[in-house]
């Protein structure tokens, strides 16, 4: 009997179960797939940085230095690998025989001898060696030109001629691949050993790669520091590397949890929908005196089995989805991406939701009457008014009213689909600020420049004259050598007809201890702008040479607060230094400090530069920017001078990523509100079917059915797109600075936005997809005879 | 006399389980202006199939039904819905009603529909109102109509049919959730409305509301197998009586 019934009711209701069936494969798909993202990137560079062995500390020195082998005598060191690289300038290479303009830096050429770390290829398969004839080279040696496996890298010098088949892009947790960095090659050891010894010595620089395993970094470091001519990187350095490739990988996160909460809100619409469906039924069952465990148990397998296909498939679909998701993001990092336990977890999850809905709703059962059943749990006591609008009264068409009077007598479920609908306009609208953010001046402050900074200058070309070239050398030497860079900065920018202000920005990590804490901080220094010019999130700007300001991270690290005093390491000197006040930044993963403006820095160890900051006298608008910047670069020959925006943009090297992400989301939230739209008018219409054919035996005519189904989503498109414009700036910065903080210690950012795009451009989209979704589904009314009215239960 | 509604060879068939079943076999009829027809017969003789193929609302499988001189098998969707708006009002077995709407709202519905009269909002919600009254449920016509009872949503139902004032009107059995009292007032209104002109297609059980009619029809097996033409009702007891005891005996014969 039991089975009878259940039998009956997949073939009867047919329209219905396929419906929720794919309700729960589009949920179970969207819910895996996010999942899977979320903890592929939570787990982010760390897991990259395991899989990858990356030792404690990396030291690069000229091949003459016998560092390496002092360092194998200290019993602290575990392991020491060591890579071999020459430098060869880029004008040697041709690729697929064409000069490589693009490229810049001198590009190193290393061996599969030896790996210091686990390399990957784009595949995410490990490198263990490269074929004879054939080369890997990091994404940055491409710059951007689209290269096929087989491709032909020629490299000439001297008399000297080699040419290697492309074998692919590697990823390496070790080593910055943005852009602006030095490039590597991978080749067959054969292949480099030749090369190197048709090499002239003197021509080209040669280096040694140490990957050192340590307990005692301290020993390690302070050997290293001893040493002339090396440059040292620890883990934590090594993670700044992939610090913008993180935001974006956190942005996707972002639009993935909002993804899974539509889905989950959808699945929540679906099975409301459906069992408030079966409550007549119930009624009957109840009525002729089957059981309630009966009538529950019977609900419970139906939903379990629709469940149960419905994850089995979604389950099956997000695997595609997921990689689809990781793709743009996963060009330097290997991700966990194949971790499919945890989309496993997402299925599962819609499964339990299912049984929960229906269990939870099922459990009225057991209070109702028959009759109440029935009557769709409806008690026969009101008291309150019921219809808020009288069709006689009203002066809306008649299409019109009844659109409207349908979402209102069914708040709930019109409720649902406009959170639905809002989540949907706030995927795009969200990345679409973020995507504005990270390519305007917003997130400036963030890099440590002065926000009124109209234009940088990262480097000096040749005609820009000695003596601004002696300037930049002396201030990165001598800590009052920075007036001279300013003033001549000053006066190239006055003797040039645009007059204005120079500033220069510089940093250098130094050991910071607190009572018994102590960590690694980098101190930010601004000249020739007040320290007071910069934002605070607490506390105040730090004014005298005893002052500091640190970020929150820092502070969290070191368990200080604002008023505590904490001891510099100033290389070899001590120095103490009171806490005014915290900032927020980007710079050294947020371990970061700021002091004031004549602060004295050891600047033999600089690492942070940011070159010339500009801020033009009088109000310049952007034209009159851009125009200043064309002839700074005519008078500097330097290519590298950029507005705030184009700083940010060229910082996080993220607006092309995140573009293309933008357009992926756009189109990925296209498509998921249209099969949500569809899904959900398909179920009104199967759920409405005898009111449909009533309205056509009254004489109502299709298109104003269709008229009425479609006004009703566009009614809840409208108010979603509504409430999404006045939540999407306050969310968009909420999860801005969220994102920012996971990257470096970001308490609050200011966001950028395109009013259009996000105000009427994406409520546009969903207003549309909604309108034209529901249409083509409402066609199918025209397929509901007048007669049908007596036909339905 | 104008012929309003004319089948010719009229045939339903519905398949179901690939098993056909024949429910209405070659029906020829004819109903002029100003009838009121009852159709009677047993149950599942496909009354209510007839009524549906009659007025437009399902396609016939094969013949040709012409209403007021147009075929409706020819007519568009769009030319059938204004039919059914503005010339047919219907009245069905089950009481069908948008439970969006108020009880008022579902009567006046098809009224702000239809553009056959230039009426306010307002005007139609007063003649709402006041064929309410006439039948009687005026005090339930902002309730849901899943607050009324099944007498009154029949009532409630015909007063819809009737907001257009159609010229036929197809009831299938519209007295049957009704009590002798209300059944009565309800068959009076409809006699009253046929005096006024409307022609009247009415399938019924009881025989006391077919005696009111001029025609009744006897549906067997999707047949029609017997015809009494009785004449006009002109009202009075005495004659109700008479008519019903004859008609009665007709029934008899027919197996009734
Ligand atoms: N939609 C349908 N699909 C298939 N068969 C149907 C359908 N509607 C009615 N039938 C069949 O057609 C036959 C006639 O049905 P119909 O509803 O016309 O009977 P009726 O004379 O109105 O009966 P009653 O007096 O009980 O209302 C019945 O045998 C019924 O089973
Ligand atoms: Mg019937």
């Amino acid at each position: 009997m039991f089975w009878r019934i259940l039998k009956k009711d997949l073939r009867r209701k047919k329209t219905m179960n396929v419906i929720l069936l794919l309700f729960a494969i589009l949920c179970s798909m969207l819910a895996a797939a996010s999942l899977n993202n979320i903890v592929a990137v939570t787990g982010g560079i760390e897991h990259f940085m395991t899989i990858s062995q990356v030792p404690d500390v990396k030291i690069s020195m000229p091949t003459d230095q016998t560092l390496d082998e002092t360092l194998r005598k200290l019993d602290s060191v575990r392991e020491l690998r060591t890579e071999e690289q020459f430098y060869m300038t880029p004008d040697h290479f041709k690729l697929k025989g064409e000069k490589m303009k693009n490229l810049i830096n001198g590009t190193s050429f290393s061996s599969d001898r030896e790996f210091g770390i686990k390399y990957f290829d784009s595949d995410d398969a490990e490198i263990t060696a490269v074929p004879k004839g054939s080369f890997y080279c990091t994404k940055s040696f491409l710059q951007g030109i689209s290269c096929e496996k087989g491709d032909i890298l020629d490299v000439r010098f001297g008399d000297e001629s080699f040419s290697f088949r492309f074998a692919g892009v590697y990823k390496t947790a070790a080593h910055d691949t943005n852009y602006a960095s030095s490039p590597n090659i991978m080749l067959n050891s054969a292949d480099w050993d030749e090369m190197n010894g048709a090499m002239d010595d003197a021509a080209f620089m040669k280096e040694k790669t140490l990957y050192v395993k340590t307990d005692d970094m301290d020993s390690v470091l302070s050997m290293a520091g001893d040493t002339e001519g090396i440059s040292v990187s620890t883990r934590d350095t090594m993670k700044g590397y992939f610090l913008y490739d993180m935001l974006t990988a956190y942005i996707l996160l972002a639009v993935c949890v909002l993804l899974v909460i539509a889905a989950f809100v959808t699945l929540r619409f679906a099975i409301g929908f459906t069992i408030s469906e079966e409550f007549r039924e119930i009624g009957v069952m109840k009525a002729v005196g089957i059981q309630n465990r009966g009538i529950r148990s019977l609900y419970i397998t139906k939903y379990s089995a629709i469940a149960l296909v419905g994850a089995v498939i979604g389950y099956a679909g997000s695997l595609p989805l997921s990689n689809y998701l990781l793709e743009s993001i996963s060009r330097n990092i290997v991700f966990t991406g194949s971790n499919t336990m945890i989309g496993l977890v997402g299925s599962v999850a819609v499964v339990a939701l299912i049984l929960l809905f229906s269990y939870g709703c099922t459990k009225g059962i057991k209070k109702m009457s028959p009759i109440d059943a029935v009557r769709n749990g409806q008690t026969g006591e009101r008291f309150g008014k019921k219809g808020v609008m009288r069709l006689g009264r009203s002066r809306l068409p008649a299409t019109g009213f009844m659109a409207l009077n349908d979402v209102l007598r069914a708040p709930k479920q019109f409720t649902i689909i406009t959170v639905v609908f809002t989540l949907c306009v706030l995927m795009m609208t969200i990345m679409s600020n973020m995507a504005c953010t990270l390519s305007s001046d917003k997130p400036i402050s963030l890099f440590a420049i002065p926000v009124k900074t109209d234009a940088s200058i990262l480097e000096f070309g040749e005609i820009a004259g000695s003596g601004i070239n002696e300037a930049m050398q002396e201030a990165m030497t001598d800590n009052d050598g920075w007036k001279a860079l300013v003033e001549q900065g000053e006066i190239m920018l006055a003797e040039n007809g645009m007059p204005g202000k120079c500033t220069v920005t510089m940093g250098d990590i130094y050991t910071t201890v607190h009572n018994d804490k102590s960590a690694g901080i980098s101190y930010l220094v601004t000249r020739n702008a007040p320290a007071e010019e910069f934002v605070y999130d607490q506390g105040s700007a730090p004014m005298k040479q005893d002052e500091v300001a640190l970020t929150a991270m820092a502070l969290e690290e070191l368990a200080a607060g604002i008023g505590d005093r904490i001891t510099v390491n100033l290389g070899g000197t001590e120095k103490e230094f009171i806490i005014t006040g915290t900032f927020s930044t980007f710079l050294n993963n947020g371990m970061a400090a700021r002091l004031c403006e004549n602060a004295e820095l050891n600047l033999a160890k600089v690492h942070t530069f940011m070159g010339l900051q500009i801020e033009f006298d009088g109000d310049l608008n952007q034209e009159e920017i851009e125009e200043n910047i064309r002839k700074l670069k005519e008078v500097t020959g330097c290519d590298k001078i950029y507005t705030n925006a184009k700083m940010v943009e060229t910082f996080t090297e993220m607006s092309g990523t995140l573009n293309l992400i933008k357009k992926m989301m756009m189109l990925m939230t296209v498509i998921v509100t249209s099969l949500i739209v569809i899904l959900m008018e398909r179920s009104f219409i199967s759920k409405e079917k005898s009111e449909i054919a009533l309205m056509k035996a009254v004489g109502v005519r299709n298109s104003a059915i269709i008229g009425q189904h479609t006004l009703r989503f566009a009614f809840v498109a409208v108010i979603a797109s509504i409430i999404a414009s006045g939540a999407v700036l306050p969310i968009s910065k909420l999860l801005l600075t969220f994102i920012f903080s996971m990257i470096g210690s970001v308490a609050s950012t200011g966001i950028a936005f395109h009013a259009f795009e996000i105000f009427a451009v994406c409520p546009a989209i969903l207003i549309r997809v909604a309108v034209i979704g529901t249409f083509l589904t409402a066609l199918y009314t025209k397929t509901i005879r007048a007669s049908d009215t007596a036909s339905i239960e | 006399m104008n012929t309003v509604l004319q089948t010719k060879g009229l045939c339903k068939t519905y398949i179901v389980n690939k098993r056909q079943n024949n429910v209405l076999k070659n029906i020829d009829l004819t109903i002029c202006e100003g009838e009121m027809v009852a159709i009677m017969g047993p149950s599942g003789s496909g009354k209510s199939t007839l009524l549906y193929c009659v007025s437009g609302m399902d396609r016939a499988t094969a013949g040709e039904v012409v209403f007021n001189g147009r075929q409706t098998a020819k007519l568009s969707d769009k030319a059938l819905s204004q039919l059914r708006l503005d010339e047919m009002g219907f009245i069905f077995q089950q009481m069908y009603m948008m439970k969006n709407l108020s009880v008022l709202d579902n009567i006046i519905l098809p009224a702000v529909k239809s553009k056959k009269n230039r009426e306010s909002r307002k005007q139609i919600e007063e003649r709402g109102r006041q064929l309410c009254r006439k039948l009687g449920i005026e005090d339930v016509g902002s309730n849901d109509i899943n607050e009324v009872s099944g007498g009154q949503l029949q009532r409630a139902c015909i007063c819809r049919s009737l907001i257009n004032s159609p010229k036929m009107i197809f009831a299938d059995e519209p007295t049957g959730a009704l009590n002798r009292a209300s059944s009565d007032e309800v068959m009076n209104e409809l006699l009253s409305l046929n005096r006024d002109g409307t022609t009247i297609l009415c399938v019924t059980h009881d025989p006391k509301v077919a005696a009111k009619c001029s025609r009744v029809l006897y549906l067997v097996d999707g047949g029609i197998v017997g015809e009494k033409n009785m004449g006009h009702f002109a009202g009075g007891d005495k004659a109700l009586r008479d008519r019903e005891r004859e008609l009665n005996g007709w029934l008899m014969e027919q197996g009734w």
